[in-house]
C-alpha cells in the first residue's frame, strides 16, 4: 500500500480506543479480523534505517540565493500549486522507486530512525538544530523535485490568531487528491488550534527564554518551547502527528516544524543575549541525510545556527518582537531646509501626518549629516525652536524631538569616524504640533544634556537636509 | 554570560505525587509558591519523573480553582507519543510547563499564603480528558526565574 493510498483510510480514534482498551498489540492490529475496520499504514509502521550508504560526505556550503520562508496562508495561488507539486512528485517516488530515499516515505521514516528507533534528537538540545537540518534537505529535495532550487518551505503560524486552523492547501481538497492531505488528522479543516497552546502567553515564555539552556535544552533536557508550543501543536492535530513513528508522514508536519524553527530564530533576535550555545558537544553534533541528489551527507549543529547566511532561507519580522505594526510605504516630504535651514510644515503635511499618526502609522524627522562638536562625548537634545531648547524641559516638556549621542572612540578624545550622523525622530502627535511652526518657521535647535540647573547653550541645528517621512499603516479594511 | 543569569530556585518543596488512578481524571498537587513569586520573571512548573503511556499523545493541562471555585488554566503542554505500537511507557527526566501570566493573573491570593493547589489533567487535542491512561510524575514543584 502505497502512502497516497494509506491516507484514504478514515480516521478512528475511538475503534483506536478500543482496541487499546482490549489490550490488542501491533500483530493483532495487522490483520482484517475486524473485517472492514483499518487502521492507518503508520500504525503499522516499519521505521527502516536510513540504510548503509557508506562514508557520508561532509555538507560544506550552499550558494543559493536567500530566500524567504513565508506564512502558508500567503501563498498566492502559483505558489501553492508548486506546493503541490512538489509533494505530488515526492510521494510518487514512494511507488514509481521505494529506494530512492528522497521519496515521501523515506522522507518521513527519517524523523522515524532520528525519534526513537535509531536515536532520539527530541528532550535535548538537539530538538531545534536537528528539525532545522532536517527540514533544509527536505526542502532542498522538493525544490530538486520541482526543478526550481529557490523554492522554500512555508510556515504555519498558528501563533497569529488568524491562523489557528490548518492552512487551507493542506484541507482543500479534503481527500486523497490532495498530495498535502493526511487522513489520519483528528483536527477537522474548521478546528483551530486552542489559544492556551499557542496564544501570546505561551509565545511569551518561549520567546522570553533568557539562555539557550531554557529555550532549546540540554544534553539531558529540552527546552520549554519544545512542550508548548511545539508538543502541543503535534497533539492538538492528533493522527500521525502525534506520533514521532509517523508525525512525519503528514505533510503538515514540515509547515508546523518551519514555524518551530522561525520560533528559534526570533528567539535569537529577542535579544542579544540570546545567543546559542557554544558547548562544543552540542556544536559538534553530527546527523546525516541524503541531500537533493541523493548523495549522503553529514551535517553538524554549527552549520544550521545561522540560517540565513548558511541555510540560504529568510523569515519575515517577528509580531513580538518589531512592535511596528505592517507598514505601507514610507513617503518622503520634502522640505526647503537646504535654502532656508527652517523647517516649514503646511498645513495640508501636517494634517496627513496626524492623520497618519492618528490611525497607527509612523512618522519621522531626519536630519541629514547632522554637525555636532566632537570634543568630548555628550548627549545633545534634538529641540523645535532654540526659545524651548534654551528652556530644556527634557523628554516631557514642550518642544523635545530626541537625544543625538556623541561617544568619542578612545579615552585621549579621538573621534575618528567620518560617517555623515543622521538623526530620526520617531514622532508623535505633540512632537508634530510642535513642528507646526503656528508663529512661522521652525528653526530647530540642540542643547547639551546635562544636570537640572545649567545654563544650557543652545546649538542651532547645521544640517546638510533636513526632511519628513510618513508611512500609513496596513489596515483591515483596506 | 549565560552563566550570569541566575536561575534561583526559591522554593523546592515538593507536593505528593499521586499515582493516576483509572477512575480519576485530575491529578492533584499541593506546591510550594516560591517566596517572591510575584516579582519573578518567569515562573515553570517542573514535572520531575514523569511517565506518560509511549502509544498515547496527549497535553498536561495544569488548573487552579480559585477562592471564588473558578477553574482556572495555568498552563499546557503537549507530549508526542513514540509510537501507536509501543507498549512501554515514556518516561521524561523534566517537564517544564511554563504558568508566569496565567499564575500572575490569579485573583490577589490571601496574605502569607504558601501553597497552591493545581490540578493535572492528561487530555487530547481538543482538550477532551484522557480518562483511561496512567500517567505520574515523581515530583511537581515551581520554579521562579528573577529580574
Amino acid at each position: 500500500m502505497s502512502s497516497r493510498e494509506e491516507s484514504v483510510i478514515t480516521p478512528l480514534p475511538s475503534r483506536r480506543r478500543f482496541l487499546q482498551q482490549l489490550g490488542l498489540g501491533a500483530g493483532a492490529l495487522g490483520f482484517s479480523m475486524f473485517g472492514g475496520l483499518a487502521l492507518p499504514q503508520s500504525a503499522l509502521a516499519v521505521c527502516e534505517p536510513p540504510g548503509n550508504p557508506g562514508t557520508a560526505k561532509r555538507w560544506r556550503k550552499d550558494c543559493r540565493m536567500i530566500l524567504p520562508r513565508r506564512p502558508a496562508s500567503t501563498l498566492s495561488s502559483d505558489e501553492l500549486k508548486k506546493l503541490k507539486e512538489a509533494y505530488q512528485a515526492m510521494r510518487a517516488l514512494d511507488t514509481s522507486d521505494p529506494s530512492d530515499p528522497r521519496g515521501f516515505k523515506r522522507q518521513a521514516n527519517i524523523h522515524c530512525w532520528y525519534c526513537g528507533e535509531g536515536t532520539q534528537v527530541h528532550f535535548s538540545w538537539q530538538f531545534f538544530a536537528w528539525h532545522r537540518a532536517y527540514l533544509y534537505f527536505h526542502e532542498r529535495i522538493l525544490g530538486k523535485l520541482i526543478g526550481d532550487m529557490n523554492f522554500r518551505l512555508p510556515y504555519w503560524d498558528w501563533d497569529s490568531p488568524a491562523h489557528r486552523t490548518l492552512p487551507a492547501g493542506y484541507t482543500s481538497p479534503n481527500d486523497n487528491s490532495n498530495p498535502l492531505w493526511n487522513g489520519t488528522r483528528d483536527m477537522s479543516p474548521t478546528d483551530e488550534i486552542p489559544n492556551e497552546d499557542v496564544g501570546d502567553s505561551v509565545m511569551d515564555a518561549a520567546l522570553t527564554a533568557g539562555t539557550f539552556a531554557e529555550f532549546g535544552g540540554t544534553a539531558g533536557g529540552s527546552g520549554i518551547p519544545e512542550g508548548a508550543p511545539h508538543g502541543s501543536v503535534h497533539v492538538d492535530v492528533g493522527g500521525d502527528m502525534g506520533f514521532f513513528d509517523s508525525a512525519g508522514k503528514d505533510p503538515i508536519f514540515y509547515v508546523h516544524h518551519s514555524n518551530v524553527d522561525k520560533i528559534w530564530s526570533d528567539w535569537n533576535k529577542a535579544s542579544s543575549t540570546h545567543t546559542n550555545s557554544t558547548d562544543p558537544a552540542f556544536l559538534n553534533l553530527t546527523w546525516t541525510f541524503f541531500d537533493e541528489n541523493k548523495v549522503w551527507r553529514s551535517m553538524t549543529a554549527a552549520q544550521v545556527l545561522n540560517h540565513e547566511n548558511q541555510l540560504r532561507y529568510l523569515y519575515g519580522p517577528s509580531k513580538f518582537f518589531e512592535l511596528l505594526p505592517c507598514l505601507l510605504d514610507w513617503i518622503v516630504i520634502r522640505t526647503d531646509w537646504r535654502i532656508s535651514k527652517t523647517l516649514k510644515v503646511v498645513r495640508q503635511t501636517r494634517d496627513k501626518m496626524a492623520k497618519v499618526l492618528e490611525q497607527g502609522g509612523r512618522a519621522r524627522l531626519h536630519l541629514t549629516d547632522l554637525s555636532l562638536p566632537l570634543d568630548k562625548s555628550a548627549v545633545y537634545r534634538l529641540y523645535a525652536t532654540p526659545e524651548t531648547a534654551k528652556a530644556d524641559e527634557g523628554p516631557s516638556g514642550k518642544g523635545y524631538l530626541g537625544t543625538f549621542p556623541i561617544v568619542l572612540n578612545d579615552r585621549a578624545g579621538r573621534h575618528t569616524s567620518k560617517q555623515a550622523r543622521n538623526m530620526v525622530v520617531n514622532l508623535s502627535t505633540p512632537m508634530l504640533d510642535a513642528l507646526s511652526g503656528a508663529q512661522g518657521p521652525v528653526r530647530l535647535a540642540l542643547v547639551e544634556r546635562k544636570g537640572k540647573n545649567h545654563n544650557p547653550t543652545v546649538i542651532p541645528v547645521r544640517a546638510k537636509d533636513v526632511h519628513l517621512t510618513i508611512a500609513e499603516v496596513e489596515r483591515e479594511d483596506k | 554570560m549565560t552563566r550570569r543569569v541566575v536561575f534561583l530556585v526559591l522554593s523546592l518543596i515538593a507536593s505528593l505525587s499521586m499515582p493516576a488512578h483509572a477512575d480519576e481524571e485530575k491529578h492533584h498537587f499541593t506546591v510550594a509558591l516560591p517566596a517572591q513569586w510575584e516579582d519573578a520573571t518567569r515562573i515553570r512548573l517542573v514535572l520531575e519523573g514523569l511517565t506518560v503511556p509511549g502509544d498515547r499523545p496527549l497535553k498536561l493541562r495544569v488548573t487552579t480553582v480559585t477562592d471564588e471555585q473558578q477553574t482556572m488554566v495555568l498552563g499546557s503542554a503537549g507530549i508526542v507519543a513514540e509510537r501507536r505500537t509501543r507498549s512501554e511507557p515514556q518516561l521524561l527526566p523534566t517537564f517544564r510547563i511554563d504558568v508566569t501570566q496565567s499564575l500572575k493573573a490569579l485573583p490577589k491570593r490571601r496574605e502569607g499564603e504558601q501553597h497552591l493547589t493545581i490540578e493535572i489533567q492528561a487530555v487530547d487535542g481538543r482538550n477532551v480528558p484522557l480518562t483511561d491512561i496512567d500517567w505520574s510524575a515523581e515530583n511537581v514543584r515551581l520554579e521562579t526565574k528573577q529580574k
